[in-house]
């Protein structure tokens, strides 16, 4: 059994289902990661600047025991946190890939993700507020007619300065978003106006809204 | 104490009901809370070396709540309880009182189904499952962020989280319009917009 079918009610449809391409989800914050290999080379020349090669070994030169050094040399430190965090993350990325789903079923959007244990988010079709696709510099070169959808669905976060910003659900390095994203919209559209009241027996017209009220 | 069948209207049903794993959960604070009080006793006995009394005290005395907070925790623990009923999402929490929560079916933004660290050492099939409302916390600076309802920790994660699901689909749709009398398909939305007429 798969784990997906574990919380698939018996008589949910999946309508499509797809995975993100591999590059472009491991590099989708190629910028960090660009900021976290120079950061490790500035911090890797200092080190090296420090040491010598003796006959094979290696020696330590002689730091100044001066206040200046130990803040410098605190800085550095500082610095090599988000360093190995930033040249590690594609990895991070690697391994969330392998439990990562999209999925789309006739009740609901489901997102599998996770790297310890594997993770689910769903909301219903109703919710959806605003679509987005975003084909990035990193899909036009790392991938293969890859882009990503991102979903408003009313989630709020803290962005700069505090203030409240969206936070978008992100199908992201999926192939072919456009078409995808075509199929949400429609989707979401024909359940949603299901839901409040069933397609089936709408009328053919709707000559707009004249009802009047009676005070 | 389960106190939630107190508060249920006439006819409401219970289609699950649960409390957190105690493993996982006071694991959870434990880790925290013995992180805390280790790094203030530690700071406690170094201004005490130190001759500063006045630190010393205040660094003992935050220490000290921290060494009981695990106590507090297991009396909230004793109160928790969550009930999924046919109309509704109970929490019920507390340490002297009994506080209730409740989140309608049709409020639902969006449910989550998190398995973390802990759940995999401790919790066996242990899960957070979290549903978003639209509640927000307000940050220090006038920003705010969306906080869930969360049933911590619970036994079937999956499986509770596949009835939830269900669940509250099935309520929230029948709020809308009755789930008897919809017809089997779905052809979609065609109908035409016609301003003139």
């Amino acid at each position: 059994m798969k784990q997906i079918d574990k919380i698939l009610n018996k008589d949910e449809k999946i309508i499509w289902q797809g995975t993100p391409q591999l590059l472009p989800f491991m590099f989708k914050n190629i910028s960090y990661f660009f900021i976290g290999l120079i950061l490790s080379i500035f911090i890797s020349l200092i080190i090296y600047s420090r040491i010598s090669f003796e006959n094979g070994g290696l020696k330590v030169i002689e730091v100044l025991d001066t206040p200046f050094t130990y803040l410098f040399g605190f800085i550095i430190f500082l610095f090599t946190i988000p360093a190995v965090f930033y040249l590690f993350e594609p990895l991070y990325f690697l391994l969330l890939r392998k439990n990562t789903l999209y999925i789309f079923t006739d009740k609901r959007v489901l997102i599998q993700s996770g790297v310890i244990g594997i993770d689910y988010e769903s909301f219903d079709y109703d919710q959806i507020r605003d679509l987005e696709v975003n084909i990035t510099l990193v899909d036009k070169i790392f991938g293969k007619n890859s882009g990503s959808i991102f979903i408003d669905i009313g989630k709020v976060t803290a962005g700069r300065g505090g203030r409240a910003i969206p936070a978008y659900l992100g199908l992201e390095g999926i192939t072919n978003p456009y078409a995808v994203c075509e199929q949400l919209k429609k989707l979401s559209y024909n359940l949603k106006s299901d839901e409040k009241f069933p397609n089936e027996k709408r009328l053919k017209e709707n000559s707009g809204y004249q009802t009047e009220i009676k005070s | 104490m389960n106190e939630i069948k107190n508060i249920l209207s006439s006819n409401e049903k219970v289609i699950w009901e649960g409390k957190p794993k105690f493993a996982p959960y006071f694991i959870s604070q434990l880790a925290l809370f013995t992180c805390f009080s280790f790094v203030l006793i530690v700071g406690a006995m170094i201004a005490a070396a130190d001759g500063q009394i006045g630190p010393s005290i205040l660094f003992f005395v935050l220490g000290f709540i921290f060494v009981i907070s695990p106590i507090i925790s297991y009396l909230y623990y004793r109160k928790i309880y969550y009930a999924i009923t046919d109309k509704r999402i109970i929490f019920q929490s507390g340490i002297i009182g009994t506080d209730f929560n409740s989140v309608d079916f049709d409020k639902i933004q969006s449910l989550n189904v998190n398995v973390g660290l802990i759940d995999k050492l401790f919790g066996g099939n242990t899960g957070t499952i979290s549903a978003f409302s639209g509640l927000v916390a307000y940050t220090g600076q006038g920003g705010s962020v969306s906080v869930p309802h969360s049933l911590i920790f619970v036994e079937d994660a999956y499986g509770i989280y596949e009835k939830l699901k269900k669940v509250s689909h099935d309520i929230k749709t029948d709020i809308e319009y009755p789930n008897d009398l919809r017809p089997k398909t779905n052809s979609g939305y065609n109908t035409g917009y016609n301003s003139k007429k």
